[in-house]
């Protein structure tokens, strides 16, 4: 359990939250009462929080999200995609949050009424900042991403298969996610009301959040002896899965309620690239981890695939023969 | 879209990728129109370098085969004729065995111009 990733995604993200309970209690006495906790867009305080409950409701809520993730992100490793992204995730949020806390309180101590309290640029910068690092310290502290064990056997005979004599490129596309384009139109609708209603600003970041919405709408999927790459319209997520570490694909359904939506989702040692509720290929790895992808008749995809596999254990059963 | 390649095949990566993009033509597998990989997906998919995927699409290019653009990747051009492109594949086949045989080109088109007129 005390494993270096177990260290980078608990343990991390457990003493950033210690750290900030200890602060948020040092400076607590010197806080007015009620607290100022949200300002608005011309920087002065408009929402109050009674000085009792910052430590049950703040830091509880600080603790309860760092736990959750943390939780979640220990038991789904190594992932097969993004695992870096993951390892630093939980010591990022714990980072970022705590942070928002600190400084928020921070410029409010010895403060006589919490209507004084000012927004500064400090209180989104400093947590960004601060995530950024703790984010970096724990991909540091996880052990480094190793490909998992090359298969020794060819897939199961009863694996879907084409004729393959040597090597074969297939490339495909994944079904188009109905959702997610309907998603991407009503940001962009929600960003121009925002934008006149409230500030441009307000407008422009949540226009900003319809590039991962187009870029899940559809993925191309090429298989070699390279492995699988698959990647989404916009050029990113790209996932890129080497033949080395596969053991087998299979034909799978993929429900997209199963996986909480719609586009590259994360659950447990499952990563998927869901577009719609329907036939999927599936690919997994030596390591028991598996990446499912949405597509229409996957067992073409899944049949080269498996043939690669053959040709490829066939020619390293070779070369051990002759070493 | 699927590309076979030979097993032991002699010739050089980027010629055996642009030989089957043909073959792909000729079999119907690819259609007049249609657009190829991107050079990287194509590349790690192979477990190639980027370079030799890049010289297989020149190479194509220079054929007619195939336009590249910038932005919008290689596809194939789209008034090709599949069966034409089929023939062009079977008159280098037969200069080459010409080739082999000792055969001139001025012999070759004789061969040809006879094969082609009608008997009297």
């Amino acid at each position: 359990m005390l494993d270096r990733r177990f260290v980078a995604t608990v343990a991390l993200p457990a003493a950033i939250v210690t750290v900030t309970a200890v602060a948020v209690v040092v400076m607590l006495p010197s806080l007015p009462d009620p607290v100022a906790t949200h300002f608005g867009l011309q920087g002065h305080a408009d929402g109050y929080l009674s000085r009792s409950l910052v430590v049950p409701v703040l830091l509880g809520l600080h603790v309860a999200i760092t736990a959750l993730l943390a939780a979640v992100i220990h038991r789904s490793g190594p992932a097969v995609v993004g695992e870096r992204l993951l390892v630093a995730l939980p010591a990022a949020i714990a980072a970022m949050v705590g942070g928002v806390l600190l400084m928020t309180i921070e410029g409010q101590r010895d403060l006589a009424d919490a209507t004084q309290a000012l927004f500064s640029a400090s209180m989104p910068t400093v947590p960004l900042v601060a995530a950024l690092l703790a984010g970096g310290l724990a991909v540091a502290i996880a052990p480094a991403s190793r490909p998992p064990a090359s298969a020794t056997a060819p897939p199961p005979a009863d694996a879907p298969r084409v004729s393959l004599q040597a090597g074969a490129v297939w490339q495909g596309v994944t079904p188009t996610a109905l959702p997610m384009q309907i998603a991407a139109v009503v940001v962009v609708i929600a960003s121009g009301v925002l934008w006149f209603l409230t500030a441009p600003f307000v407008g422009g970041i949540t226009l900003a959040s319809v590039v991962p919405l187009v870029g899940s709408t559809r993925f191309t999927v090429a298989i070699g002896p390279g492995g699988i790459v698959v990647r989404g319209v916009l050029g990113w997520p790209r996932v890129h899965v080497p033949l080395q570490g596969i053991e087998q694909a299979r034909i799978d359904r993929l429900r997209p309620l199963a996986f909480g939506g719609w586009g590259l989702r994360l659950r447990g040692r499952q990563t998927a690239i869901v577009t719609r509720h329907g036939p999927a290929l599936e690919i997994v790895r030596t390591d028991g981890a598996s990446l499912l992808i949405s597509m229409d008749s996957p067992e073409v995809p899944a049949g080269v695939l498996n043939s690669l596999l053959d040709v490829r254990v066939a020619a390293t059963g070779d070369a051990a023969a002759e070493a | 879209m699927l590309l076979r390649l030979a097993p032991e095949d002699p010739r050089p990566l980027y010629v055996q990728i642009a030989s089957a993009v043909r073959a792909a033509l000729t079999s119907g597998e690819l259609a007049p129109g249609d657009r190829l990989p991107p050079g990287r997906d194509l590349a790690d998919a192979l477990g190639v370098n980027l370079d030799t995927v890049q010289r297989a699409y020149r190479a194509l290019a220079d054929d007619g085969i195939v336009v590249s653009r910038v932005g919008r990747g290689t596809a194939v051009v789209a008034d090709l004729d599949p069966a034409q492109l089929s023939l062009t594949e079977q008159v280098e086949a037969v200069v080459s065995r010409a080739r082999s045989l000792g055969i001139g080109a001025d012999a070759l088109t004789e061969m040809i111009r006879r094969a082609m007129t009608p008997d009297v």
